[in-house]
């Protein structure tokens, strides 16, 4: 469930591990690195993805004792720290822009190399999702990307976000309606109904 | 299996490269150096250099101060199966628009920039308990109500007549409130824990025969069983580099980093969610945000009102799509006592973010968030005594 097969120490006993032996904490890094990073390259493009996940890690690790021990998961801690930096780096991007070391509008927000807001570096179908991601705002694009890019049931987003299950829910079908706004009247996707059961069964899938 | 819009973001993210082997090598060093330099607890967001200015908290767990973003507004009504929510007037002698809101938040600034909230000292740990629910409208087989059900056939009454859930356009549609108890205790270097119970219960009488009806699905919400969590400085949104002047604040509230760019509502939203942020929020940067919150157009006074815990305070509230958002604030402290969402309007709330706001009685308050206990304590699990339950 956690990206370890049953020879191999889960998450949870690694951090426990590494409370007396720091260096075990790589494994952590092993296993999750590359998940975090693509997270928030597809968001913030490589640049930024490289320093925002390496940083995600070295706040993992300084905080590895406040880790709820008897959570099953990591990732959603794990996802949650980048997350909050994730924000942070936004609201500094704005500051700069604000200062006039940008020069950019909401409607043209420059930020380098962000998958997002540039379709040079995606073509087809994929370029169309960009582009709609990037007219709705920061916070629903992150969790429909945190949604995509796990398999994260409610109650795992929830705790990435800090937020109650019923509040990700709200939140999560409104980032739906709007991404699905922006893709367009054309649109052959289902429901509400089916998507949500779509989401459901991967949860139930993931709580086994 | 047809593809939805879900499907195309798993897509683009599956899209997404690999880190490459030279940008792995320096985060595991980077990670590495961190590892040599310290094996204890680092809050690695950190507090700026006037961070003896920013010792005065008002401590909130972030998971309930999100949920009443989501809100955007609340109200105070029973949460009891029988009830059906209570309901504001949207328009009337109580409500001022304008420049007397503006009033009510300058003064409000003015009121929490001298405020003396408790800080907690070494081994001590600030308490907060709070309440809120939100109300959804599920259907019959416990996902949230699509949007292309038709409003009318389901808010078709007016606000002293409770929905039929049972018409048949509207699908087998129940309400159910999503309801979170929550307590923290969260020490002055925001470290600490938090119990989270979560519930559900019916809107109204009506709306439990219509999910009996439906074969009882299960809900997916609460499970009623309380979970604890650790808090640590890094699940607090890091307010440190938030600017302090209510003109240079606002426009990083409409930037987009809350929400939609350029919506008031979103600002107003924002503003109640800081002035619940529990990490360094200074008396200056809380102040800061009442006078944001005073330059968005559209904010009403609505005089007294009581929050869901019957706490009185001076009501400030922005609509938009139909919902009301409200501020509640203590009158004599200028501290945020709640947030309160009511449909004022239920046929124009097709865009509202609480998606139930469509399927209530004009009036109805669809999402609430109350401070209903606060005060410094000595450990972990205790609880302030009854006299110092007040958090004024």
């Amino acid at each position: 469930m956690i990206g370890a097969t049953d020879r191999e120490p889960s998450d949870r006993d690694v951090l426990r591990a590494s409370l007396k032996d720091p260096a075990r904490f790589g494994i952590v890094f092993d296993r999750h690195f590359r998940s975090v990073y693509r997270f928030l390259e597809r968001q913030v493009g490589a640049t930024a993805a490289e320093d925002l996940a390496a940083e995600t890690f070295t706040v993992a690790f300084a905080q590895r004792r406040t880790f709820d021990a008897r959570r099953r998961d990591v990732r959603p801690w794990l996802f949650g720290i980048a997350i909050n930096l994730l924000r942070n780096h936004r609201r500094a991007e704005v500051t700069r822009r604000d200062l006039g070391l940008r020069q950019a509008t909401p409607e043209h927000r420059a930020i380098d190399e962000d998958p997002v807001h540039d379709s040079a570096v995606v073509t087809g179908e994929v370029a169309r999702v960009a582009k709609a991601l990037a007219r709705i705002d920061d916070e629903s694009r992150a969790l429909l990307l945190l949604v995509a890019s796990t398999d994260f049931n409610i109650e795992q987003a929830a705790e990435s976000l800090h937020i109650s299950p019923a509040a990700t829910r709200t939140r999560l079908w409104r980032a739906r309606q709007q991404l699905r706004a922006e893709l367009g009247a054309s649109n052959r996707y289902t429901d509400e109904s089916s998507s949500a059961r779509d989401i459901r069964g991967e949860a139930s899938k993931e709580e086994q | 299996m047809r593809t939805d819009e879900l499907d195309l973001v798993r897509r683009f993210a599956q899209d997404g490269p690999e880190p490459p082997a030279d940008v792995m090598d320096r985060a595991r060093k980077r990670l590495t150096g961190a590892m040599a330099t310290s094996a204890e607890v680092v809050p690695l967001i950190t507090s700026s250099d006037t961070a003896l200015d920013r010792r005065r908290r008002r401590f909130v767990l972030p998971a309930v101060a999100a949920a009443a973003v989501l809100a955007l507004a609340g109200a105070a009504v029973g949460v009891t199966v029988s009830g059906g929510g209570s309901a504001r007037p949207s328009t009337g002698v109580g409500i001022h628009r304008g420049s007397l809101a503006a009033t009510e938040l300058d003064r409000a600034a003015r009121l929490v920039a001298d405020d003396s909230t408790p800080v907690p000292g070494p081994g001590e740990y600030l308490y907060t308990e709070t309440d809120s629910a939100t109300l959804v409208a599920l259907n019959s087989a416990g996902n949230l109500t699509p949007p292309d059900v038709t409003p009318s056939t389901i808010v078709g009454q007016s606000a002293s007549s409770a929905p039929n859930p049972n018409t048949p356009d509207a699908g087998a549609t129940y309400r159910v409130w999503d309801e979170t108890h929550a307590q923290s205790w969260v020490d002055a270097n925001d470290n600490g824990q938090a119990r989270l119970t979560f519930s559900t219960s019916f809107f109204s009488p009506q709306d439990k025969s219509v999910w009996q009806a439906a074969g009882s699905p299960p809900a997916d919400v609460a499970t009623g069983a309380p979970s604890t969590a650790s808090l640590s400085a890094s699940g607090f949104p890091d307010v440190t580099g938030l600017p302090t002047d209510p003109q240079a604040l606002l426009r990083t509230l409409e930037s987009g980093a809350y929400g939609a760019a350029n919506d008031p509502s979103v600002a107003f939203s924002a503003v109640g969610e800081l002035l619940q942020d529990p990490k360094d929020t200074s008396a200056a940067f809380r102040s800061a945000l009442y006078q944001a919150a005073a330059l968005i157009p559209g904010t009403e006074a609505l005089g007294t009102i009581a929050d869901h815990a019957g706490q009185q305070g001076q009501g400030i509230g922005l609509t938009k799509d139909g919902v009301r958002s409200e501020l509640v604030v203590d009158p004599s402290s200028g501290q945020l006592l709640g947030t309160e969402d009511v449909a004022l309007d239920p046929s124009a709330a097709s865009d509202a973010l609480i998606q139930s706001a469509r399927v209530v009685p004009a009036g109805t308050i669809v999402s609430w968030w109350s401070v209903v206990d606060s005060g410094i304590v000595a450990s972990v699990s205790s609880t302030p005594a009854p006299s110092n339950g007040s958090n004024s």
